[in-house]
């Protein structure tokens, strides 16, 4: 459709602009690839090697990857996790987690607020649960939920929202044999709660 | 002059149309097709069903002419296609509205979905796939 318009078009400017889709076209169109080609090679690798990750150790390490960007959203990042608790998992996989819930809990933060994540663990009968709390926009699960870690849903009016930041973390989740649920309250918050394995 | 008073008669003239959908690039397309195949004194676009639901049921209730057609995405952030339809029949608007369903979606089942609101209302309901040609996009003003 574009490209049509623009063997077309003979004002400069629109030529310029109608090029500009194309390009931005075109950069979305390989995120999406990339995107595709990471969920294909979580789903493939079944028989993934799983090893005790330190959950403590990795939010330090994704807090420090992501200190400018927290710092420029007046972020703050609450650890309250024991430095003795790993799961059976893989470091790439956590540390990928991690990172997009606290990403999503700033991205989505209360316009009146500054954000704050909360990350804690609690032990339950050989499981690790893993919450991970912020006092952002939140969002109605009753309309929602089901869509939640949905591929290319999104639910707020943001530009750059992609719609499959969820959907990967779920898939690494479940890779990982956890599971996940969630709680949120609109204007208050999200609640995430990961279910994983304990190490033997 | 001449020139366009030829092209005024050609052209088919329709009052207001609305564009509904979040990506700028169709909303983009399906203007300048637009400006090609028809008169209009009005192009409403909207980002999402809910911003969309909510300026019609404004000229609703400030008696403005509602648009003739609509062209409607189903994958919306806020509220897609479908919930915006939903919320659309229930408004009493006496003319019947051409709503033009244009997605990327080719699941079966959305076409079906289409298929059940056609019956529950007086508008027309048309159901295609991006991108939307010219040729589409004449058939649908033409028969407005």
């Amino acid at each position: 459709m574009l490209l049509e318009f623009l063997v077309n078009e003979n004002d400069e400017a629109e030529k310029q602009n109608i090029l500009n889709m194309l390009t931005h076209a075109s950069d979305n169109l390989l995120d999406t690839l990339e995107n595709l080609n990471e969920v294909v090679a979580i789903s493939t690798n079944i028989n993934l090697e799983k090893r005790p990750v330190n959950i403590y150790d990795k939010i330090i390490a994704v807090q420090q990857n992501l200190s400018a960007f927290l710092k420029s959203n007046k972020a703050q990042i609450i650890n309250k996790v024991a430095e003795d608790i790993s799961i059976l998992g893989t470091t790439a996989y956590m540390e990928s987690i991690l990172m997009n819930f606290i990403t999503n809990a700033v991205k989505y933060k209360h316009p009146e607020r500054d954000p704050i994540i909360e990350i804690a663990v609690q032990k339950t009968k050989g499981k690790i649960v893993l919450s991970i709390s912020d006092n952002g926009l939140g969002i109605d699960l009753d309309k929602y939920g089901d869509k939640l870690f949905g591929m290319y849903k999104t639910f707020h009016d943001h530009q750059d929202a992609r719609g499959i930041g969820l959907y990967i973390t779920k898939n690494q989740i479940e890779a990982m044999g956890g599971r996940i649920n969630t709680k949120s309250i609109v204007n208050e918050g999200t609640t995430f709660n990961i279910y994983f394995n304990e190490t033997d | 002059m001449k020139e366009q008073r030829l092209t005024s008669i050609l052209m088919k003239q329709i009052n207001s149309i609305c564009i509904i959908d979040d990506d700028p690039i169709t909303v983009f397309g399906i203007k300048k097709i637009l400006d090609t195949v028809v008169e209009c004194e009005q192009i409403y676009t909207y980002r999402n069903g809910k911003l969309a639901i909510d300026g019609i049921q404004e000229m609703v209730v400030s008696q403005l002419q509602v648009p003739d057609i609509i062209f409607l995405d189903i994958n919306m952030p806020i509220m897609d296609g479908w919930e915006f339809l939903e919320e659309f029949i229930a408004l009493p608007i006496k003319k019947i509205v051409k709503i033009n369903i244009i997605t990327s979606s080719i699941d079966p089942f959305d076409m079906q979905r289409s298929e059940v609101f056609k019956g529950r209302t007086k508008h027309t309901i048309s159901f295609r796939n991006k991108p939307i040609s010219k040729k589409e996009i004449q058939e649908i003003t033409i028969a407005a």
